[in-house]
């Protein structure tokens, strides 16, 4: 057999390093998560693909476009999302410089390598995701009277357009990447790195989630949506789909050139960064120390009368602050609330003209965001920042659970609901009249309260420091079943709260059964916690040894 | 009465296989008792159950003569302990790490700040203090790992592979300070295989083998038992079953094949 290149064996190992896997899940077997990963990308194509037996492909052309736009925005955003996550992959780092520098292997080899394992992971994420959708929806877009031609056009028109939007978005982010580490100081890039990401995430989960919908000829020729078109990089390539499927009309025009326009700039650029980035940043990544000077980040964290208190609750701040894993799984969670919120708000737009009061939408949608906040947060915290380092909270437990307990509430309350209050009290308190806000800001403020007590339930375990098992996806299910269950919800609670809103003594009533609840859930889960014997530091006890019994 | 650490007959099995197999010795308060072995004979294990991290499954494990089962909330007070990897969360300062552990040991406020503060000065630490344990090499973890352990002055000091990673100013600074805190009545066990450092500082030694105890007397009562002149020679006997002449013969003849 021949022995391989070292191409070929630094593009296998670069392959599994691209999406920042760190990120996604730490000391995980990468190939299976990987599969997981291509696993769920191709669910989401048979997911778009279902509704086509139930249709049975019977669709306007109006339809047609939401429905090609929908595929479009999505894979582009799937495929940002890839490469905010697969961040810092694509230039060279001190790592590889570490461990390749002294094998006898040459930096354009490590380059090639890099930039085709970068294709490779484009490729694998843009098949996943249209595995299904690729073949079957495209038939539905082919132009009429064009027969199997056509849809065989349309079939490639489909690939191309969402393979070129891809390619396009990876490059705006390699764009963001490498025009920051080339324009700042080294130390000050590595500061702002983590920031970008977290922004590019949200820039691309938040556009995908709040896109108007353009998808019509009179839309699209609005001239007050023309500014918001230039905007939408995915209706650009709507527009592209038009032109290769050869079904345009001049309402598409401008968004293909733009499209057009686009690529090249971004493609240009990234290649241009990724050259420069690794024959000049290069040398700027070796000659870094080994240990930059530090500085004190001790000032303004919260500090409290007990010190179990004070240290569960600072390092959690520390570690949701300076876990990137962490940190952009909560800005997941808090751009899907704003969503859902700011969806509430625009249905209060059209009443608050009407009504000076504060409306029913906007309790909801203020509602929702709290819930958002503690439950993006209560699934970031059971992930472990650093498993094999729990053992000093063991080996320091000198208190009964009760004590941690309690630490771990003020943890949650303050890390989700106090933001997240103060966000609502901002945004509330400007604009509506003083009574009802307040009596609304009483009223999140037990709710959250109430939140965190249920959030407890399943503790004793401290925040950021206990094991936690891939395969158990309950939070999660829990989390969307919430999502669904929880909007209709959430509008009728908006409804009654409105109603006990109305008259002071209503609202008192309110805020005395509120507190009743919340009283009654935090004595339960106190009680819980001081009938506790131990804190959980491991969701289940693993073997280091495991005997095969060949002797029984 | 003279403070001792007491493994009574203590077995530690995972899914029927024996790591720790029926272990019983005595660490006395004053002396440094050195606890010896192959990787995987079961050091770590015990060490692991001294501190109460892992459970043992038979035997008792006596502190002053009273079972640390009894009440291991209060045991853990008592021990400091570096364990053998330097397993830190890393996205800590060695600062921020110290005051988290001096705070969830409840050490009084006006304390920690001179506490942490004297340690990072005499471990060499201070000027990166505030620089994220991330970009500490082995032996400044190390550094951290010992300051953590005995900030809060415990009575039992167990260090498992504590030289590991620390130049040579440091690993003296360590071998005085281990004699000096057995000298101030600590009870002190110490994994190393360093076995010259052992044969200096140790008045005492245990030596392990596939989980059981193959020797547990002074280093002198063993020299003089076996008629062997160094402990490197008497573990070897003990311990090690290998040849390591040939296997080093062996290694050379592959790679210059």
């Amino acid at each position: 057999m021949p022995e391989p290149s070292p191409f070929r064996v630094l593009y296998r190992v670069f392959w599994i390093r691209v999406v920042d896997l760190e990120v996604l899940s730490p000391e995980s077997d990468t190939q299976r998560l990987l599969g997981h990963i291509a696993a769920m990308l191709a669910g989401i194509s048979v997911l778009f693909t279902a509704p086509l037996v139930l249709l049975g492909g019977g669709l306007a052309q109006p339809d047609l476009w939401t429905v090609e736009h929908l595929f479009i925005a999505t894979t582009m955003t799937i495929v940002g999302l890839l490469a905010v996550l697969s961040w810092e992959s694509s230039f060279p780092d001190r790592r590889d410089l570490l461990v390749l520098g002294p094998l006898p292997v040459r930096v354009r080899t490590v380059f090639l390598a890099k930039l085709s394992a970068l294709a490779g992971v484009l490729s694998f994420s843009i098949i996943s995701l249209n595995c299904f959708i690729g073949l079957v929806w495209p038939l539905f877009f082919s132009n009429d009277g064009t027969g199997v031609i056509g849809g065989i056009r349309a079939i490639g028109a489909y690939w191309a357009t969402v393979t070129v939007a891809s390619i396009f978005i990876f490059c705006c982010v390699l764009c963001l990447q490498g025009a920051a580490a080339l324009l700042l100081p080294w130390q000050l890039f590595l500061r702002l790195s983590s920031l970008l990401q977290v922004c590019a995430f949200t820039l691309l989960l938040g556009g995908y989630l709040l896109e108007p919908s353009l998808e019509s000829i009179p839309a699209l020729t609005a001239p007050a949506n023309q500014g918001l078109l230039n905007q939408l990089p995915s209706y650009w390539f709507l527009g592209l789909f038009q032109q290769l499927n050869g079904s345009m009309q001049p309402a598409f025009a401008p968004l293909a050139a733009r499209a057009w326009t686009g690529l090249l700039i971004a493609a240009t650029l990234a290649v241009m960064l990724l050259l420069s980035a690794w024959f000049w940043r290069l040398q700027r990544a070796v000659e870094q120390p080994d240990i930059l000077p530090g500085r004190s980040n001790v000032v303004g964290l919260p500090r409290f009368s007990s010190s179990i208190e004070t240290a569960v609750v600072q390092f959690a701040v520390r570690s949701l602050l300076r876990s990137r894993q962490h940190r952009l799984l909560y800005a997941f969670y808090l751009c899907l609330g704003l969503a859902v919120s700011l969806f509430f708000t625009g249905i209060a737009q059209i009443r608050i003209a009407k009504n000076s009061e504060l409306p029913s939408p906007y309790l909801a949608g203020s509602l929702m965001i709290l819930c958002f906040a503690m439950l993006g947060l209560r699934l970031v915290v059971a992930i472990p920042v650093a498993l094999r380092a729990n053992w000093i909270f063991q080996l320091t437990q000198i208190h009964a659970p009760g004590v941690y307990v309690r630490a771990v509430r003020r943890t949650l309350f303050g890390l989700s609901v106090v933001p997240a209050w103060l966000l609502i009290s901002a945004s509330l308190l400007w604009r509506f009249p003083i009574w009802p806000t307040l009596v609304h800001l009483l009223v999140l403020w037990i709710v959250g309260s109430t939140l965190t007590d249920i959030a407890l339930l399943s503790l004793p375990k401290l925040p950021f420091a206990c094991s936690y098992l891939p395969g158990k996806a309950k939070l999660h299910l829990l989390f969307w079943g919430g999502v669904i269950v929880g909007i209709p919800l959430a509008n009728q609670a908006g409804l009654l709260e409105s109603w006990f809103l109305v008259s002071g003594l209503r609202s008192a009533l309110l805020i005395a059964i509120l507190a009743s609840c919340a009283i009654g859930v935090r004595q339960w889960t106190t009680h819980r916690g001081q009938r506790a014997e131990k804190m959980i530091f491991q969701e289940e006890e693993t073997l280091d040894l495991i005997s095969l019994k060949l002797s029984s | 009465m003279q403070i001792s650490l007491d493994l009574r007959n203590v077995s530690k099995r995972y899914s029927g296989i024996p790591a720790v197999d029926n272990v019983s010795f005595s660490a006395r308060a004053g002396e440094v008792t050195g606890y010896l072995g192959a990787n995987g004979s079961g050091k770590s294990t015990t060490m692991k159950m001294i501190t109460g991290l892992i459970e043992w499954n038979a035997g008792d494990i006596l502190f002053a003569g009273q079972s640390i089962r009894d009440n291991p909330i209060a045991w853990k007070t008592r021990v400091g302990y570096v364990p053998e990897e330097p397993h830190l969360y890393t996205h800590l300062s060695g600062l921020e790490y110290l005051v988290m552990v001096a705070q969830l040991r409840e050490l009084p406020a006006a304390r920690i700040s001179g506490t942490i503060d004297g340690l990072l000065h005499l471990l060499a630490l201070h000027a990166d203090r505030d620089v994220p344990i991330s970009a500490y090499s082995k032996g400044m973890r190390q550094k951290v790992l010992l300051a953590a352990a005995l900030m809060h002055n415990p009575d039992l000091v167990l260090l498992d592979e504590p030289f590991s990673g620390l130049d040579v100013g440091s690993s003296l600074i360590l071998r005085s300070l281990i004699q000096e805190l057995s000298a101030r009545g600590k009870v002190v066990l110490f994994s190393s295989h360093e076995l010259e450092t052992v044969e200096r500082i140790c008045s005492h030694v245990v030596i392990l083998h596939r989980g059981r105890i193959v020797a547990n007397d002074s280093i002198e009562k063993l020299r003089s038992l076996m008629s062997l002149a160094s402990l490197e020679d008497i573990f070897s006997q003990l311990a090690v079953e290998q040849d390591t002449a040939a296997i080093s013969r062996q290694i050379a003849d592959l790679i210059h094949a």
